[in-house]
């Protein structure tokens, strides 16, 4: 037993005023020498001794009530159910409803968004009329007082759920005894935000998370791969998570038109990859697949697709331009290629433009200092780039751009150092099962020969010499950009003499193609809802967004990152240049509808939604809540009752 | 009348035949004669009409025939003999004030005595509680009235009541009509109590019972709690005074309405007299409706 304002507890003084002003009153028994007793008969002594008794009560009851009175004032609840604190009538709570896309998954006819607002609908009947209810407001990023929660302005978006500002907004506006309510479906990415910022609360504060996460979840989703003009074949991959699909109808669509279908079926947590033919006076520029099944969440059935940014990657090749007209000539002749255009400049020819067009940056034997790639590299302008940088080992490159010193020094190893072998070692796939060598043609080069290189050459190891040092490496910088190091030259060079032999051109091939992946799969990817650095940023132009129809969404120039809200085919106009589509599609996070829950601990309380609304159903029959009015009831008639068998009043004759 | 002084006044005269005489004199003064009369079934003869005679004594068929106001006159018409009875049980005893019902008694005899022999009336006296203890054939001189009057100041209360069976031998013992005046508290068993009185009416005696009664046993006041004492029988009762008053107040009013009921039937006059009530509107009140009756 707990009370929630324990400082009403004095007012139980008040029954040791009752005791006083009962002992005051009793008088001492009075002896009286009467005349005759034979008008009091043994009913009277009966009735005396009933009438004393009735006082007592009285007096019992009087106390009772002030129990109960000060009880209800000091409000008396069951501490041991920490959801007990719901009935504080001097508490506050905040409540945020997770507006991220995943909420739209449909279980049982009811969306996991529907079910949240029921449950808070169900916590706002039973909490005290003079609580106050703040609820987070996504768009404003506050918690605001709701008078009158009203479900149907709940909306979900694609995107964060934005857990975390709403529990840091929590902890910089609210109380320490104040309640954070959260409800969502905690999905892992939500959770973990949820780990990364519990700890910041207060003990006082009870967190409640309530979780509405589906029983048996399972989903069906389609990703498109590929579009091969050349082919007239869309390719796509489609997933079933949780459940086989037995069977299901992928169409393309383009202009609104169905141009392509195909049945499918997936098996269990397996993903299939499928070809649809189009016909080649059909193929647009851009389209979309749909999967059409039963399916709890649709909301990634449809992915999109445009021609041109699939089809084609340009290439900048910066440094001495004889030594690199090889590297040009092993991308045009690579099997299947779409390196285009390729274009090969020294340092002192390259502009921004030229960086812009790129999709991929080739630095090797740099000769020039070059302001617009020291820009590059130094992450100020065009973040989104990748870069497969060449080093020198004899350093002298890295004389001429401090932006590259300081990220080989910072990624690539401190310690790094030239190695000279006039023998030469091989080049060796150090792990064929990376999909970058899935196919390549030899583990191990005989006849490619690498005679000078940097040693201890930090990353993730994509090839090494025979003698076990790192050729070439990767890493990915926290702001997103992916580097490809190599240790050596890839042109024209006395380094080595890979480019004289048949395993340049796929070489070249593969590693210009796993610089881009990331791009093309992740970085060069728009997702719905997730913020990126704004590629205008710094430039002399902006771009404006639009969206199918034609109406004008975004103009992105100033803002340092930017997003589109929701998937489909937009329209990036770029002032001065071309038109281009921008594909924007589902994030693979939000349909992630894996979940994880976690212990209550200390004052973070986690239920299921079902345990929730049993918990508080409990609550709202508890003998605690209403067991003392009944009392208090009982009591005030007992009052009344008593009192007037005990105030009569003495019949006196004239 | 100017205002009555109260019995604790009047009681503060010890001396009784003093506190008599000082009521006495009090009322007298403003009446023109005596309202108690004697009892006579012989005629003896016709007087004149006085100014300030009742207008009922004139024989009003000798006014027709002689158109002269005359009054028939009685064998025996002055000659009153009274008897008062006193009750000196325990429970006359009672006080809730400065004067106990007995004291209140005797003074009320006193007075009663005094009025009646300076009206040459005779007057005697029975004090009895279980048992007849004084009894004083009636007689009309001043010794007489020496003699009551000691006799009252002398006796304190006694033991138990047995106030019926006390009447009922006094009755027995009476051989002419007169009056008889009790003046007790009635405590007893109402039948007894009756079953005397009958037999003073049998015995053609003009009964006035005046029932003394205490302010306090007419109402209990107060909300305490009480060991209430028997006076005559000692017995001990708690109870809250509101309980005691209730059942008192009801039990004594059914006690007394069974002697006004009697007291009907048999044509007494029943007063109620309290404590607290002045010696002279007691005494009043019995005149008055003497004086109605005739």
């Amino acid at each position: 037993m707990s009370f929630f304002e324990p400082l009403y507890i004095w007012g139980l003084l008040a029954i040791a005023a009752l005791i006083a002003v009962h002992f005051l009153r009793k008088r001492k028994v009075q002896r009286l020498e009467f005349s005759t007793l034979r008008f009091f008969s043994t009913s009277a002594v009966r009735t005396s001794r009933l009438r004393n008794l009735k006082k007592i009560l009285l007096f019992l009851a009087r106390a009772l009530i002030v129990i109960a009175i000060v009880a209800l004032f000091a409000g008396i609840h069951n501490k041991d159910n920490p959801l007990h604190i719901l009935h504080n009538p001097g508490t506050t709570v905040y409540t945020w409803i997770d507006p991220s896309i995943s909420m739209e998954y449909v279980e049982d006819d009811f969306s996991l968004g529907e079910r949240a607002t029921s449950v808070l609908d169900s916590v706002l009947q039973i909490i005290p009329s003079s609580v106050l209810h703040y609820h987070y407001n996504d768009i404003s990023g506050e918690f605001v007082l709701e008078r009158n929660f009203n479900s149907d302005t709940y909306r979900s978006r694609f995107g964060s759920s934005g857990l975390e500002h709403a529990v840091r907004e929590f902890k910089q506006t609210a109380d320490e005894n104040d309640i954070l309510m959260l409800i969502s479906d905690f999905q892992q990415n939500t959770l973990k935000q949820l780990e990364s910022v519990k700890d910041i609360l207060s003990a006082q504060s009870l967190l409640i998370a309530v979780s509405t996460a589906p029983k048996d979840p399972f989903n069906y989703s389609v990703r498109v791969h590929s579009v091969e003009e050349g082919e007239s074949t869309v390719y796509a991959t489609i997933y079933a998570m949780g459940k086989k699909l037995d069977s299901g109808l992928v169409t393309v669509e383009i202009d609104g038109m169905r141009v392509g279908e195909k049945n499918v079926s997936v098996e269990k947590d397996d993903s299939v990859r499928i070809a649809i033919q189009i016909s080649p006076d059909l193929l647009q520029n851009k389209g979309k697949v749909r999967l059409f099944a039963e399916d709890p969440f649709s909301y990634d059935n449809t992915d999109f697709f445009s021609k041109s940014e699939k089809s084609n990657q340009g290439v900048l090749i910066i440094g001495n331009t004889h030594d690199n007209r090889v590297i040009a000539s092993a991308l045009k002749s690579a099997r299947n290629s779409r390196w285009s255009p390729i274009v090969v400049k020294s340092g002192s020819e390259v502009t921004s433009g030229d960086i812009r067009e790129a999709h991929l940056i080739i630095v090797n034997s740099l000769d020039e200092p070059s302001r617009p790639l020291d820009l590059l590299l130094s992450n100020k302008t065009f973040p989104e780039k990748s870069v497969l940088y060449c080093l020198d080992p004899l350093a002298n490159d890295l004389q001429l751009l401090p932006s590259a010193r300081q990220i080989v020094s910072q990624h690539g190893g401190q310690n790094l150092s030239e190695l000279h072998d006039d023998n030469g070692t091989h080049p060796v796939i150090p792990d064929t099962t990376l999909g970058l060598w899935r196919g390549f043609p030899k583990t191990v080069s005989d006849n490619a020969r690498v005679f000078r290189y940097l040693t201890n050459l930090e990353g993730r190891a994509l090839l090494n010499t025979s003698n076990n040092n790192t050729l070439i490496s990767s890493f990915t910088e926290p702001q997103g950009r992916r580097w490809v190091l190599c240790a050596t030259p890839l042109g024209i060079t006395d380094h080595n003499n890979l480019y004289q032999t048949g395993f340049y051109v796929p070489l070249i091939d593969r590693i210009a193609r796993y610089a881009l992946l990331s791009v093309l799969q992740e970085d060069d990817r728009w997702y719905a809802g997730v913020s990126r650095m704004n590629p205008f940023f710094g430039e002399e132009n902006g771009a404006e967004i639009y969206t199918a129809n034609g109406r004008m969404l975004h103009r992105w120039h100033t803002q340092p990152s930017v997003m589109i809200e929701k998937p489909g085919i937009y329209t990036l106009k770029q002032d001065g240049e071309a038109h281009k589509p921008l594909v924007v599609t589902y994030n693979p996070e939000d349909a992630d509808f894996t979940y994880d829950s976690f212990d209550s601990e200390g004052n973070i309380l986690f239920k299921e939604s079902e345990q929730f609304i049993s918990a508080i159903s409990e609550l709202r029959n508890n003998v605690w809540s209403f067991g003392i009015w009944i009392l208090l009831s009982s009591l005030l008639v007992a009052e009344l009752f008593l009192w007037g068998k005990t105030s009569t009043k003495p019949t006196s004759k004239k | 009348m100017s205002q009555l002084p109260g019995p604790e006044e009047i009681a503060s005269i010890r001396n009784l035949s003093l506190r008599a005489k000082h009521i006495v004199e009090g009322m007298i003064a403003g009446m023109h004669k005596s309202p108690f009369h004697g009892f006579s079934a012989e005629f003896l003869e016709f007087r004149p009409y006085l100014t300030g005679e009742p207008a009922r004594k004139i024989d009003w068929r000798k006014y027709a025939k002689t158109e002269k106001p005359l009054v028939r006159l009685f064998e025996d018409e002055t000659n009153l003999s009274a008897t008062i009875l006193i009750d000196k049980s325990a429970s006359m005893a009672f006080t809730s004030g400065t004067l106990s019902k007995l004291e209140y008694a005797k003074t009320l005899a006193a007075s009663l005595a005094w009025i009646l022999v300076k009206q040459k009336d005779a007057v005697g006296m029975a004090v009895f509680d279980d048992e007849l203890r004084t009894y004083v054939p009636p007689a009309s001189t001043n010794v007489q009235l020496k003699t009551i009057l000691s006799q009252l100041q002398a006796f304190e209360a006694g033991a138990s009541t047995r106030c019926g069976g006390v009447i009922d031998r006094v009755a027995s013992g009476i051989k002419k009509r007169g009056m008889c005046i009790v003046l007790s508290d009635l405590l007893d068993d109402p039948e007894d109590i009756i079953k005397g009185f009958k037999h003073l009416r049998y015995k053609r005696q003009d009964t006035v019972v005046l029932c003394i009664g205490d302010p306090m046993e007419l109402g209990f006041g107060g909300d305490s709690v009480m060991k209430i004492r028997d006076m005559e029988t000692g017995k001990e009762i708690t109870l809250d005074s509101s309980t005691a008053s209730e059942h008192f107040h009801k039990g004594i009013s059914e006690h007394h309405a069974i002697f006004k009921n009697a007291a009907q039937e048999l044509k007494i006059d029943f007063e109620i007299i309290s404590t607290a009530e002045p010696f002279q509107k007691a005494l009043m009140r019995i005149i008055e409706k003497r004086r109605r009756l005739f």
